[in-house]
């Protein structure tokens, strides 16, 4: 069929072929430039039919996001590692010749934004030496080229049509364990990258459709699990081998220009759709703030993180200003910073559009202040950037996203007040109860509120939107694997931020160790001093903790056949640990970690009361907090609750009057 | 004569079927009955019976199986309509089924555009109030050791509480009670002492003892919620079936693939629900038996979904968990896939980005296709259909429904407008596209499994199946589109259930390390496959009529897929297990692919499952043939999508063909509950069953 | 033409004023940080609900963290928190440009 409109992608090939600087991208951060350095031996497929009738459009579009949808199940199948099924720690991505984001998945969505630099870098920086051929794959896991951190590794393969590079196919997976100074790779207690799994930039690990095995050997040999890790490579290579195979039928079927073109609209749709949001929002400033804890274990500093989003006409301008310098176990990368503002973007604006990132990016402006916490330098530690750095640039870019859409009328709704408000997660490692060694990362850390919006209630522990099929795993299945026995894991009270709708509860999971001698834990996290998220108005959700209780009595109580719900009940040495740290635990010590809750919106006293007496009966909302928050008063009769409506009215209006009474105004003293 | 009868119950209609020992099929249909659902049942079979000029008692006495599809227990959820269930469970996993898996219970079941938005995330509403959870102080480890002994006294009060509150239902669940269920028979004991009789009692450790608390919960949760409704009327049924002559069991179609009796079905409910779409694809096994195809596609397209189950060495494909109101829950079911592709999906285009779009939104049946002129606006598939041709306004569903021809082309011309394009045209892109994305939904539950779909054959049924299915098959490479028993294709459901096996099937977890050991596996097994074998031959069932099937779901060690494989009957030796694992390692790389499995991790086997069937009389579908050839009523134009242009299309009535006749496309082919597309150069047979077989020629 | 900018606040951009949209109370010029000119209460972290630990029971020293809270000087409606070590000044969170919505 001829091809009446036919475009080109323009590729400059008019000056002599440098690359980036790959050794200031290695320390500051690769951020491309526009047009990218490709050495001109990689011919690129560039042209493409403009306006492809309807009909064709629709169907090659969901062709492509259903090869894409298939490359994910396979992942999911595939890889069988409980961390990466539990979180969802994976993401398929369709990226254009020149690595603009066409489809991604619906997994973890840290992946997909990054893998753009991961493309962008290998095009500037591998297509000369050692080239990029047919049946190649390139493994990257550098936080400094493109990563969240270095667990997060992505497998990166060309698909070329008739020799050109029609188009990437890349998939990304969390891998449990490979290096570093701790067993599961957080290393919270790490000053520097040198304590951490080592960076691998991008190296050709299958040429031509061979798996180059001294390349493959040198990949597993930094992990302490590398029988795992090499079955997540086996699926991570199965992945984009099958992606890259449909991708050919469907040229085969439409013919390249075709489908070239429908990659174009459905870029160009999605940068339509994000500009007429944008429209809708008045120019401005909106900002976020929010304190770090700790930068590596033992340390109690209080470290500011800031995000500013300038929007200007079709432009949003993301700075970081106020923030503070790169420390410790804290930090990622200007990758990490990226993928946080689509991370919070695609939910937020994106529904209508199938998150595609690759159209917002093209109106986004990252101008961020190199050596800060959220831009870090190398040697900076990268390694907790999935659990603690990129989470944290999410709330900050939550918090001012929620202003900017307050601001509009018609996108308020689209605010989700926060994600848990304190929270991470623990590595946990030993021997287990069958004699063997083990390692893990607790995956229970997944399911923290899903923040409140104008027209709804948040989800009490409805997980990550970041991650929307992430299924937290059962009890019994991390009592089967790891030598653990939980006492009880419940939906918190008072989590969830009061608000006229209120914010998600969160989650508390308390277990001791069952059948071993000790199980040693490795705690990275934010948002356990202060809580870290704010919708509009409300009150902030329930923050994280991380409890133990050393030496305790709860075996005695065993044996009274009581199962305690309460560590403040037990006799022993009650702690409260800090979002960093490690801490070693034996078969009478009793630990508890709180995911947190998220901030509730709009004004609690103006909440409905009989909502108030749901959530009491549900018991989300003690009475103490309806009473003194909500300002709604009840009485109960059995197990059910009622509100007294006089007494409330009454409560209101003095909550009411003791707010003024009790504050001052603005400069006033 | 003798006869089989089924009735489906829904929660509008009540059919009926009534089959003789020629294959000569009755239908009946009246309104359901909610306020007692057994007075439908009655009504059905009575309208049922005076077709044959019988009356009901007539007709029962001379039933040699009554069975009974039902979606009461479904729409007891879905609609919130339980009763008062209480939970009792391990103090501390109170919240399991509240916290449910976190983020995947909010997207649990939904469509992808709807898992990519938070505008309306939820979860659903508790099956059992967060105040009629019990914890008792308890606790058993993973080994099955106790860890904690049984508080009585808790239990006790507890008991004391739910009589207190005139609870209808409990369930009891305790963490790890598959392994060690002797915390659970004590609470059970003690319930039985403090609760009145007939308060509705179930047990995980009973109802199914496999691992993994939160779906387990959830299974014996929602037992409990629907027992105590579901089992009063079927108990009614039971007995006025006596009453009226009927001297055989009543059969009951569980998700499972199989009938249970009664009996079971009011201790088990749970296993009724989503029975109607596993009734489907046992059809088309007893269908696909007679015809001698190994592998199957089942396409069930209706008003508002697109339904896809898979066969494959004959046998339909289960899967471990279903969803029902975003719980996830463990009863193994028949896997049928629910897509967002019917006749009523609405055609728009985006707002901002002017693209044409086809579903997932539907116009459902009420108001429904704009063309049925009760107030719908959308231009949906059903209207698209019927501007190209394919539906004629004064014969659709036999003349039942008038359609009207001009709101459908003003429904499609408002999108023709905005895009530039002709009624027509569009009402031909909304086709391809409906059928490109139904074609994209096989593709990824046959290839992302391991299956070639060229190697399957595709059968279609419900409303809109036997018009579109023919169009996605080229799509797939698919030679073969069956259209099922002609006419009956609406009672298909009835008629799947009416050929169903009775199945008992009991899973057990018991996670083990390999090597196993072939004495214990055998013995665990035997457990399980003798109490079975013992429940079947109490129904009437001889040794000669009893199957035994073993299956093991095993995984890689500390890997969290499972993959279920078939283990061999009697006595087990080493041989064996090294049989069990090479099936598992191969069938884990045809699913998962090449390289996928790492021997090095070691196996192991968490459950196991027996699946007993007793074979039930069986319907005779054979006809006799048709003398003569197949002659069209009529001919009219229809615009092919798959050509581009219209072709003089000829039209025949489904009344009038019969087995032997063979019908050359292009052709449609009217009936009472669908239409019949033979696509341009493709050539449909009419078999000795009625069934309508297209051969897929041209590409 | 007022602009809601916030749940219970409107900008008018022609008398460049930022005002309550539940009583109506003018609060600032619209170029302000209205939090600057709201009613401000603060207060320990505990201030914020009963399941806040007191930072200094977390850390073996008093870190001074501060629950703002900021309510209309009118009617007393939250308009919005922050929790923040004492030292830090009032986010400015909430910057209109009002020209862009004028033009």
């Amino acid at each position: 069929m001829p091809i009446e409109n036919r475009g080109r992608e323009e590729i400059d090939t008019s000056t002599e072929h440098t690359g980036s600087n790959v050794w200031e991208d290695f320390v500051q951060g690769y951020i491309p430039e526009d047009p990218i350095d490709i050495h001109p031996q990689l011919s690129l497929h560039t042209a493409y039919e403009t306006d492809v009738d309807p009909v064709t459009y629709e169907v090659l579009r969901h062709r492509l996001y259903s090869i894409n949808e298939e490359h994910g199940a396979t992942l999911e199948n595939v890889s069988g590692s409980p961390v990466a099924y539990f979180a969802q720690d994976f993401n398929p991505t369709i990226l254009t010749a020149t690595g603009e984001v066409v489809f991604q998945g619906p997994y973890i969505q840290f992946f997909s934004p990054i893998a753009e630099l991961q493309a962008k870098w290998i095009l500037e920086n591998r297509s000369e030496n050692p080239g990029i051929e047919p049946g190649d794959v390139f493994i990257s896991n550098d936080t400094w080229v493109g990563s969240t951190h270095q667990p997060d590794v992505f497998f990166l393969a060309p698909v070329f049509r008739e020799g050109e590079l029609f188009c990437w196919v890349v998939n990304t997976l969390h891998q449990y364990d490979i290096g570093g100074s701790n067993a599961g790779s957080f290393c919270p207690g790490a000053s520097n990258v040198f304590e951490e799994p080592v960076p691998i930039p991008p190296i050709k690990v299958v040429e031509g459709g061979e798996v180059r095995e001294d390349l493959r050997q040198m990949y597993l040999r930094h992990s302490r699990l590398p029988q795992m890790v090499g079955l997540d490579f086996n699926a991570q290579v199965a992945g984009v081998n099958v992606a890259r195979e449909r991708i050919n039928d469907t040229i085969d079927e439409y013919g390249a220009e075709t489908v070239k073109g429908v990659m174009h609209e459905v870029l160009d749709d999605a940068e339509q759709k994000f500009v007429r949001k944008l429209e809708q929002i008045p120019d401005g400033t909106y900002r976020g703030r929010a304190y770090m804890d700790g930068s590596k274990t033992g340390d109690t500093g209080i470290y500011r993180g800031e995000v500013q989003i300038h929007k200007e006409g079709d432009t949003l301008t993301f700075t970081n200003e106020n923030t503070a310098p790169d420390k410790d176990a804290i930090n990622c990368t200007y990758a990490g910073f990226r993928t946080a503002i689509m991370s919070v973007l695609n939910p937020f604006m994106m529904s209508d559009a199938m998150w595609v990132s690759g159209g917002p990016l093209r109106h986004i402006e990252i101008e961020t202040t190199p050596g800060t916490m959220t831009h870090a330098q190398w040697p900076s530690g990268t390694s907790n950037g999935g659990t603690v750095s990129v989470p944290f640039v999410i709330h900050l870019v939550n918090n001012a996203v929620n202003r900017m859409l307050a601001a509009s009328e018609n996108l308020k709704r689209n605010i989700i007040t926060g994600q848990n408000a304190g929270g991470g997660a623990v590595a946990q490692a030993g021997i287990d109860q069958w004699g063997e060694e083990f390692g893990t990362m607790n995956l229970d850390c997944m399911s923290g509120g899903i923040g409140a919006a104008p027209h709804r209630d948040g989800v009490d522990t409805g997980g990550q939107y970041w991650a929307p099929k992430a299924p937290i795993p059962n009890m019994e299945h991390n009592e089967q694997d790891y030598p653990i026995l939980y006492l009880y894991r419940s939906e918190v009270p008072d989590t969830g931020g009061p608000g006229e709708r209120r914010g998600g509860a969160g989650m508390d999971y308390c277990w001791k160790p069952h059948k071993t001698e000790q199980i040693e834990n490795v705690f990275a996290a934010s948002g356990v001093l202060a809580p870290l998220s704010k919708g509009i108005s409300g009150y902030p959700g329930g923050n994280g903790r991380f409890d133990v209780v050393h030496d305790s009595d709860v075996e005695e109580r065993f044996a009274e056949r009581e199962v305690t719900q309460d560590l403040t009940e037990l006799e022993g040495d009650f702690e409260r640990l800090h979002s960093k740290a490690h801490d070693v635990q034996r078969p009478d010590d009793v630990s508890v970690i709180r995911n947190g809750g998220t901030p509730g919106y709009g004004d609690p006293i103006e909440r409905d009361p009989e909502r108030v007496a749901d959530d009491i009966e549900r018991g989300l909302v003690t009475e103490a907090a309806a009473n003194d928050i909500y300002g709604v008063v009840v009485e109960r009769d059995g197990d059910e609750v009622a509100v007294l409506d006089d007494a409330t009215e009454a409560r209101r209006s003095e909550i009411r009057e003791r707010r003024l009474a009790e504050s001052t105004i603005g400069g006033e003293q | 004569m003798a006869y089989l009868c089924n009735v489906d119950i829904g929660g509008t209609h009540t059919d009926a079927v009534v089959i003789d020992q020629r294959g000569s099929v009755t239908e009946a249909k009246v309104s359901s009955t909610p306020d007692d659902f057994s007075r439908g049942f009655f009504n059905a079979l009575e309208q049922g019976a005076a077709k044959r000029d019988l009356a009901l008692d007539e007709l029962l006495e001379r039933t040699e199986v009554v069975s009974h599809g039902t979606t009461v227990g479904t729409n007891a959820i879905i609609e919130g309509e339980g009763v008062d269930a209480a939970l009792v469970t391990t103090r501390g996993a109170e919240d399991v089924m509240f916290v449910m898996r976190g983020g995947a219970a909010v997207s649990k079941g939904q469509s992808i555009e709807d898992v990519l938005s938070f505008r309306d995330a939820s979860k659903p509403d508790p099956i059992v109030e967060r105040k009629r959870v019990y914890g008792v102080d308890e606790r058993v480890d993973c080994m099955g050791d106790v860890v904690v002994d049984l508080n009585e006294e808790r239990v006790r009060n507890v008991a004391r509480e739910l009589a207190r509150n005139e609870v209808d239902a409990v369930a009891v669940n305790l963490l790890w009670s598959f392994l060690n269920d002797s915390h659970e028979v004590r609470i059970e004991e003690i319930l039985e002492e403090e609760l009145p009789d007939g308060t509705f009692l179930t047990r995980a450790s009973d109802l199914i003892p496999k691992w993994g608390e939160y779906e387990r919960t959830t299974a014996t949760a929602i037992n409990a919620y629907i027992g105590p409704s579901t089992s009063e009327y079927i108990d009614r049924i039971n007995d006025g079936l006596g009453e009226r002559g009927y001297d055989g069991t009543l059969l009951v179609m569980q998700s499972g693939g199989g009938v249970m009796s009664a009996e079971d079905a009011v201790r088990e409910p749970v296993k009724t629900i989503d029975s109607g779409p596993a009734a489907g694809i046992i059809g088309c096994r007893y269908l696909s038996e007679r015809l001698e195809h190994e592998n199957i596609i089942a396409a069930d397209m209706g008003g508002t979904s697109f339904d896809i189950g898979l066969l494959t060495d004959g046998e339909p494909i289960t899967q471990p968990n279903n969803v029902i109101n975003q719980y996830e829950y463990m009863i193994r079911n028949v896997d049928v896939d629910s897509i967002g592709s019917g006749g009523g999906s609405i055609a728009q285009v985006d707002a901002d980005t002017g693209r044409l779009q086809v579903g997932p939104e539907s116009a459902g049946a009420d108001p429904g296709p704009a063309c049925y002129g009760r107030g719908g606006t959308d231009p949906t598939v059903t209207d698209a259909d019927l501007l190209l041709g394919f539906l004629d306004p004064d014969h659709f569903l036999g003349g039942r429904q008038h359609l009207d021809e001009s709101k459908a082309r003003d429904a499609m011309s408002a999108i023709g407008d905005e895009l530039g394009m002709s009624p027509e045209e569009v009402a031909s892109g909304v086709f391809e596209i409906v059928t490109a994305k139904m074609a994209d939904s096989i593709r990824q539950r046959t290839i992302n499994r391991g299956h070639d779909p060229r190697k399957f054959v595709l059968y279609a049924y419900g409303g809109a199946g036997p018009l579109h299915v023919p169009a996605i098959a080229p799509q797939l490479d698919v030679d073969t589109v069956v259209v099922p028993s002609g006419d009956t294709s609406s009672v298909w459901s009835a008629l799947g259930v009416s050929s169903s096996d009775f199945l008992y099937r009991q899973e057990v977890s018991n996670i083990t390390t390999a090597p196993f050991d072939p004495a214990a596996v055998t013995d665990s097994f035997r457990a399980i496959e003798d109490e079975l074998t013992e429940r079947l031959r109490a129904e009437g069932f001889e040794p000669d009529e009893i199957d035994v099937e073993r299956y093991a779901d095993l995984r890689y060690q500390a890997q969290v897929h499972q993959v279920s494989v078939p283990v061999p009957n009697g006595r087990l030796d080493e041989s064996d297990m090294d049989t069990v694992v090479n099936r598992f390692e191969r069938k884990y790389e045809d699913l998962y692919g090449e390289g996928a499995g790492y021997t090095e991790s070691g196996f192991e086997m968490v459950t196991i499952r027996c699946d007993v069937s007793g074979r039930t009389t069986k319907p005779n579908l054979e006809r006799e043939s048709s003398e003569g050839e197949a002659i069209p009523k009529t001919e009219t134009d229809v615009l092919w999508p798959s050509e581009g242009r219209r072709l003089a299309t000829e039209v025949y009535e489904g009344t009038e063909l019969g087995p032997g006749m063979t019908v050359d496309g292009p052709a449609i082919v009217r009936m009472n509950h669908t239409t019949v597309a033979i696509p341009p150069e493709d050539e449909c047979e009419i078999d000795q069953y009625d069934n309508y077989v297209i051969d897929i020629g041209g590409e | 033409m007022t602009t809601e900018i916030h749940e219970y606040l409107e900008l008018d951009p022609d008398a460049r004023t930022i005002a309550c949209r539940k009583c109506g109370e003018e609060i600032c010029d619209a170029d302000a940080n209205y939090k600057e000119h709201a009613a401000i209460r603060t207060g320990p972290i505990t201030d914020a609900g009963p399941v806040f630990t007191p930072p200094e029971k977390i850390y073996d020293r008093d870190p001074d963290i501060e629950f703002r809270q900021f309510f209309c000087p009118g009617c007393a409606v939250l308009l919005d928190y922050e929790v923040v070590p004492a030292d830090e000044p009032i986010l400015h969170d909430l910057e209109i440009d009002v020209e862009s919505l004028r033009g």
